[in-house]
């Protein structure tokens, strides 16, 4: 790595830093301007509720608020839950909801460039006949239409209507009941690099290199799997930015369609309960899992590709 | 034996010499007609089909939801409760819904609401996208670091917590989505500004431009706005898309229109809620949905390879 390189990943990081506490500081102070109460039981009184607020710290001044929030979150506590979940700890909420929600993405992320790729290349090498048509219709129906759709269409064709798969998620069989969500939030992301990978094999297929390696007498099978697929799957890493943003809002919405227990769940349930330290750690943790993704999909950048030189960005 | 005599010996015969060139494939070169470049474009785009299929579409849609609720005998907010959850028939050709309210009319009422959203947003964000995109690649320098920063620092935080919080505070009605979405998309309209105006601003004919004395402002409307029109078109066709689909999500979170009015989100959601028992509830609503989604990104594909064909394929 080069001096201008290491320049750049420090200064990318000091601006993330930055930028996820600003995003702290905002988060804090709207969550707290939230219409509503986390303590609203109408049995009680305003003595009990004031008395409540209090037990939370609720009545402090903002500042000091603040202050308490954050250095607790230094030493990983994030509060607790005031309203969702009585009194319990939101750090232990996320911790048994954020391993699901991965799962979740993570597996739709691999499956979808999986078959995204086999599809691209199918129709890169059949290109202008029927196969190729229809991975290119396939994959704008993919890229146009958002996967709550999908999970729609999956859980009333399936679940409802066949009864293959369950309409509930269920804990006790997490793989079964993960089918559904995975294979909606996958279809994204199957368009997005079919659609990438049809184009840049294209590309490569009609390079210099390829028609030397066809002059030297190599085989057709050696020629696309050594050459041509090696260097149409480096580029792919350049599109993974969109594909892994869209699968997080993708989670939220497909996690509630298919009642899976995730944190896109966790948050828009606290939302409707203005449950301030829910709301708070889920959205932080959102904004501190994109930000890292985003650093480490442009620092790759120049990793993989030399060419892109780092430092003398702008 | 000289050159002359040999020359003398020799007989030429009428076949020795041939055309060098077959007069009928002698041609004259055809002097196009200056045509203006944008019936260059129309006629490009009229060729893709999937483009041309998608205007018709989003045409027909756009009618029925102007015309269809002003032309029903039935109101898209009349609640009767004589009538619930009538399957489609020859009185309601989409059926009511849980209140008895007519789907038909709600549905051609919840496509208006949620284009008249979208549009509007863009629209908004087209012109804050532009004039900051402008003003930071015009003036560059200082003034163009410290908004680039304070744009690096909005854009990272994910359109989903920064839409969920500033709905969450203000109270969700037409005006506060509307303004949440403009806030959002904002970002990707600034930068294309911006990269189109840092390329066009070094050009000739800017340069000759001041030299003749123009000045700043008139240099940015009458020299550069017009040569980043057809990067704005392009760039409006791909957001309204993404308008509709967080206008959806938010009805998803809890954080839509509030009752009685009605969008294709608002549908959606409340649709799903009764899957199981009218399946018709939600399934109409997500077909119009999953059209209009489709058609519109059909015309931005159509649209980028008309307008900017250096730009085909991401």
């Amino acid at each position: 790595m080069s001096k201008s390189t290491v320049r750049y990943i420090l200064r990318r990081l000091v601006i993330s830093l930055i930028t996820l506490f600003v995003i702290l500081v905002v988060l804090f102070c709207m969550v707290r301007f939230l219409p509503g109460s986390p303590i609203n039981n109408e049995h009680l009184s305003d003595a009990q509720r004031a008395a409540i607020e209090a037990s939370y710290g609720l009545n402090l001044p903002l500042p000091q608020q603040f202050v308490k929030y954050m250095s607790g979150m230094l030493t990983g506590d994030f509060g607790v839950s005031m309203n969702l979940y009585r009194d319990m700890q939101v750090s232990s909420l996320v911790a048994t909801r954020a391993p699901i929600s991965f799962f979740l993405g993570l597996s739709a992320c691999i499956l979808g460039t999986l078959v995204g790729i086999l599809l691209g290349v199918v129709a890169a090498l059949k290109k202008n006949t029927i196969w190729d048509t229809l991975a290119t219709v396939l994959s704008v129906i993919g890229v146009s239409i958002p996967s709550f759709v999908f999970a729609m269409l999956i859980l009333m064709i399936f679940g409802t209507n066949l009864h293959i798969l369950p309409t509930m998620y269920s804990s006790s069989q997490p793989i079964y009941s993960a089918i559904m969500p995975i294979i909606a939030l996958s279809m994204s992301v199957i368009a997005n690099v079919a659609r990438f990978t049809r184009t840049e094999m294209i590309s490569v297929l009609n390079s210099d290199y390829i028609m030397l390696a066809k002059a030297k007498g190599l085989s057709r099978k050696d020629i696309i799997l050594k050459h041509a697929l090696r260097n149409t799957l480096i580029p792919i890493v350049t599109i993974l930015g969109p594909i892994l943003v869209n699968l997080m809002t993708g989670t939220m919405v497909v996690e509630k369609i298919c009642s899976v227990p995730g944190l896109g769940l966790l948050l828009i349930n606290s939302i409707q309960a203005s449950d301030y330290n829910v709301i708070l750690a889920c959205s932080f943790l959102y904004a501190a899992m994109y930000i890292i993704m985003m650093l480490v999909i442009d620092v790759s950048y120049g990793i993989i590709d030399p060419r892109i030189r780092l430092g003398k960005d702008e | 034996m000289t050159q002359s005599e040999a020359l003398k010996k020799y007989q030429f015969q009428p076949e020795d010499f041939q055309l060098a060139q077959h007069r009928d494939a002698l041609e004259v070169d055809q002097v196009m007609p200056a045509r203006p470049a944008w019936k260059d474009s129309i006629n490009l785009f009229l060729r893709n089909k999937g483009a041309v299929i998608g205007i018709i579409c989003i045409v027909i849609i756009t009618l029925f939801a102007i015309f269809a609720p002003m032309l029903s005998s039935w109101k898209y907010d009349d609640i009767n409760t004589s009538i619930q959850n009538i399957s489609p028939c020859a009185q309601h050709w989409f059926g009511t819904d849980t209140l008895g309210r007519d789907l038909w009319v709600r549905l051609w009422q919840g496509t208006r609401i949620s284009l008249f959203v979208a549009v509007a947003a863009i629209l908004i964000d087209v012109v804050i996208g532009v004039t900051y995109g402008m003003i930071s690649g015009y003036f560059g320098g200082k003034v163009d670091s410290v908004m680039q920063r304070i744009q690096e620092v909005i854009n990272s935080i994910p359109t989903l917590v920064v839409l969920t919080i500033l709905l969450m505070v203000m109270k969700s009605n037409l005006f506060t989505i509307i303004m949440a979405l403009a806030f959002t998309e904002w970002i990707g309209m600034s930068r294309i500004t911006r990269a189109q105006v840092l390329k066009t601003k070094e050009e000739e004919f800017v340069l000759a431009s001041r030299t003749l004395g123009a000045g700043s402002f008139f240099i940015i409307f009458k020299e550069i706005l017009p040569n980043i029109y057809s990067q704005m078109i392009i760039m409006v066709m791909m957001s309204i898309p993404n308008a509709i689909f967080y206008e959806a999500y938010l009805s998803f979170v809890g954080l839509g229109l509030p009752i009685p009015e009605a969008s294709l989100g608002t549908l959606i959601n409340d649709g799903f809620n009764t899957l199981t028992i009218t399946p018709y509830q939600m399934t109409i609503p997500v077909i119009v949905f999953s059209i209009l989604m489709l058609s519109f990104n059909l015309v931005g594909d159509g649209l980028r390879d008309a307008l900017d064909p250096t730009m085909k394929e991401m």
